[in-house]
């Protein structure tokens, strides 16, 4: 296996796990809803036990994809985590709360009753996408970074990565276009949120709700995305040229991209049908209820196709607009080829773990979320 | 990375991963132990109570012995891949043959030990040949003090230990040659880059002595190195006999009737988690300056991020994390207080 080969081999399953990250956000989606959802203690109960049934996924899934970058592109994973420092602190800190806040809130001696550990919910439902939909967006946008590999010889400050202000990181949210797909993916997983809460929880008046919801989330989210990906589609991007390492801008990039690489083309209009068949479906079918499954691959499949967009192709995948020269490319910023191999076999193991997942969700699901279940059972 | 194998089967990784679980099964025990006493001094619960304290006997006692089999193979890897740690843990100044072990001294914890005055410890009390029989497996074995590394000695082996001195000058070569290498390669100069590669590759074993200054920027803080070890050591060795003693209470005596043994169940509970955080600091003050040994030094691994967020950062998780515990251990007591719910 060549290096260029491991470099597009885990670029692709980075893309891939921040890809299902995104699906798995349905989690934070719907617990941004847990006050509109429920309108009775109980209700709420419910919309919390049934996302509490699956958090866990999404928060090894974030561990994983924060892992598979640092062990393949672990100049991005210094760069990126030790520049846009706050940026990273506020996500860690909102997965944090949300960890713990699912045990305690309904146990006694909580001390701080289950509102606010609700309330702690919807704040890491808010700031997590936002948040994470704002630092994948600098992938296209750009950063304000350094990166000197020589420093690492110098005496007096010997760091590679430098951020290029104070702000560390907080700066990607004034760029409109960071904010804009951080809104997209918050509404993307209110959407993944009702569609999976429609699934899960038998219950007629949160299902009832969850239906009026699905529109207007889903047309806000449309709003932003279509916005976002026009956007990018007709903007400069950050290329690279393979022979030199050279980084330049070019017009029309992004678009270049996906015509160039047509399979990613076909991929993201499957996802985009695959979505739009999922929530349209559900809204027009009362009784329709698999709509979660339709979103969920319509989404991970656009998701895959916007982040390969951003690494292959000769493409920096994360721009500096501090220093063009100091971007990052798959190329410049991964791992030794022995690194990537051995990694490259144990992903040999990936399918497996799919697999574990698979039956893991389905054996947590064999009991319905139902008012009964959550007073009698195990629950949170 | 060179080798996958080396770092997944890497003996003191082993070993590290088995003491920290043992000793984690430890606490686990402890806990129980402490749970099961509270009831049967309030006369409830009483027959899972009894059964539960056996099961934490069992678990307790083995988790003990095995936590102080890996401690003591720990301590012998540390010997040979971290000395300035074993020695910053006897407070050994200057090393030598045949070497006892501290059991107790008074080191000031308060400040850094004057290790180059070598000014014997008050109090000391020490097991003759023990620290020797720790490091090397040998009642005479040599182990080095905190002077001896800094100034360099003649290992068993008849080769000589470079002192820091000569290692700042390997470590200073390796980092100037591979700035002239970066600038060649960069330049096109592949020459100049070729010769240097010899250079890196004699001195790279101390690079990260290049970026160190002085020797005493590699002396850890001995007096924390020096009571968390006691602490730990201490308390693990408590655990032994407590739960040998509750072992045989609880299969040869009716342990409800030894009130004194439940007391005590109920006051090792904190001595298990200061055990166990004992063990952390240990690990972690003892290794400093070090993120990666002789490669890496602390200051050298750090991001730019400005020690004002840092600090930020640091009270964040403190405020936090202080909260959170004030409400697990509320959550607890209440769950205690409760009890099971049989049945369900």
């Amino acid at each position: 296996m060549s290096y260029e080969f491991l470099q597009h081999y885990w670029w692709f399953l980075v893309s891939l796990l921040g890809a299902l990250l995104v699906f798995l956000m349905f989690v934070q989606g719907a617990n941004t809803l847990i006050f509109t959802l429920g309108k009775t203690e109980n209700e709420r109960r419910l919309v919390v036990n049934s996302t509490g049934r699956k958090w866990e996924f999404t928060f090894t899934t974030l561990v994983t994809f924060g892992g598979a970058f640092f062990a393949s592109f672990p100049l991005f994973y210094s760069t990126s985590f030790g520049g846009a420092y706050w940026l990273w602190m506020i996500i860690l800190f909102s997965f944090v709360i949300q960890a713990v806040s699912y045990e305690f809130q309904n146990k006694l001696g909580n001390l701080l009753g289950t509102r606010t550990f609700q309330t702690f919910l919807i704040i890491n439902g808010v700031l997590g996408p936002v948040l994470l939909g704002g630092a994948v967006a600098t992938f296209f946008n750009g950063s304000n970074f350094i990166v000197d590999k020589g420093n690492i010889t110098s005496m007096v400050q010997p760091v590679i990565s430098r951020w290029a202000n104070a702000s560390h990181g907080l700066d990607a949210l004034l760029d409109i276009w960071n904010v804009v797909l951080g809104v997209a993916v918050f509404f993307l997983a209110r959407v993944l949120g009702l569609l999976y809460i429609i699934n899960n929880v038998e219950h007629d008046n949160i299902v009832t709700r969850s239906r009026k919801q699905l529109g207007l989330n889903t047309a806000v989210f449309l709003a932003f995305f279509l916005s976002f990906l026009v956007h990018l589609l007709l903007k400069d991007g950050f290329a690279y040229d393979p022979q030199t390492g050279l980084i330049f801008i070019e017009s029309y990039k992004y678009l270049h991209n996906l015509l160039s690489m047509w399979y990613l083309t076909l991929v993201l209009l499957v996802g985009v049908v695959s979505l739009l068949y999922g929530i349209a479906r559900t809204l027009f079918s009362a009784n329709f209820k698999y709509g979660i499954w339709f979103g969920g691959v319509g989404v991970v499949l656009v998701v895959l196709v916007l982040l390969l967009c951003a690494g292959w192709n000769n493409t920096a995948y994360y721009p500096s607009n501090a220093d063009l020269q100091s971007s990052l490319t798959i190329a410049n910023s991964s791992g030794s080829v022995f690194t990537l191999t051995a990694m490259s076999v144990v992903s040999l193991l990936i399918p497996f773990v799919l697999v574990y997942i698979f039956a893991a969700w389905r054996a947590i699901d064999r009991k319905s979320i139902t008012e009964q279940e959550i007073t009698e059972d195990e629950s949170y | 990375m060179v080798s996958f194998v080396d770092v997944a089967l890497s003996p003191f990784a082993i070993d590290k991963f088995c003491h920290t679980v043992t000793s984690s099964w430890i606490v686990g025990a402890v806990f129980v132990v402490a749970v099961s006493s509270y009831y049967l001094l309030k006369k409830r619960e009483t027959e899972l109570a009894k059964q539960s304290l056996k099961i934490a006997a069992c678990v307790g006692f083995v988790a003990s012995l095995l936590a102080g089999i890996t401690g003591h193979h720990s301590a012998t890897l540390v010997g040979k891949v971290q000395p300035m740690k074993l020695a910053a843990m006897e407070a050994l100044c200057k090393g030598g043959e045949s070497q006892s072990l501290t059991a107790i001294a008074l080191v000031n914890p308060f400040k850094q030990y004057d290790y180059r005055s070598g000014e014997e410890l008050a109090c000391h009390v020490s097991i003759p040949y023990a620290l020797s029989m720790m490091a090397t497996h040998s009642m005479h074995g040599f182990v080095p003090g905190v002077n001896d590394l800094l100034d360099g000695y003649v290992k068993a082996d008849g080769t000589r230990e470079p002192s820091v001195a000569e290692k700042i000058v390997m470590g200073k070569a390796a980092v100037n040659a591979l700035m002239t290498y970066r600038k060649a390669k960069t330049e096109g100069n592949q020459t100049l880059a070729q010769k240097m590669l010899p250079v890196i590759r004699a001195n790279m074993k101390y690079f990260g002595y290049g970026y160190v200054e002085n020797g005493d920027q590699i002396v850890p803080n001995i007096p924390l190195c020096f009571w968390s070890f006691r602490i730990m050591v201490g308390m693990g060795s408590f655990f032994v006999l407590f739960f040998a003693v509750l072992y045989f209470f609880c299969y040869r005596k009716e342990v409800s009737n030894a009130r004194w043994l439940l007391i005590l169940g109920i006051c090792s509970l904190p001595m298990a988690y200061i055990a166990s955080e004992a063990g952390w600091v240990l690990a972690e003050m003892g290794r400093q300056p070090w993120t990666i040994q002789d490669m890496l030094p602390t200051w050298v691994a750090v991001s730019d991020v400005g020690a004002s967020s840092i600090a930020t950062t640091f009270f964040l998780f403190l405020g936090l994390f202080t909260l959170l515990l004030v409400v697990e251990i509320s959550i607890l007591i209440k769950q205690i207080k409760k009890g099971p719910e049989y049945g369900k």
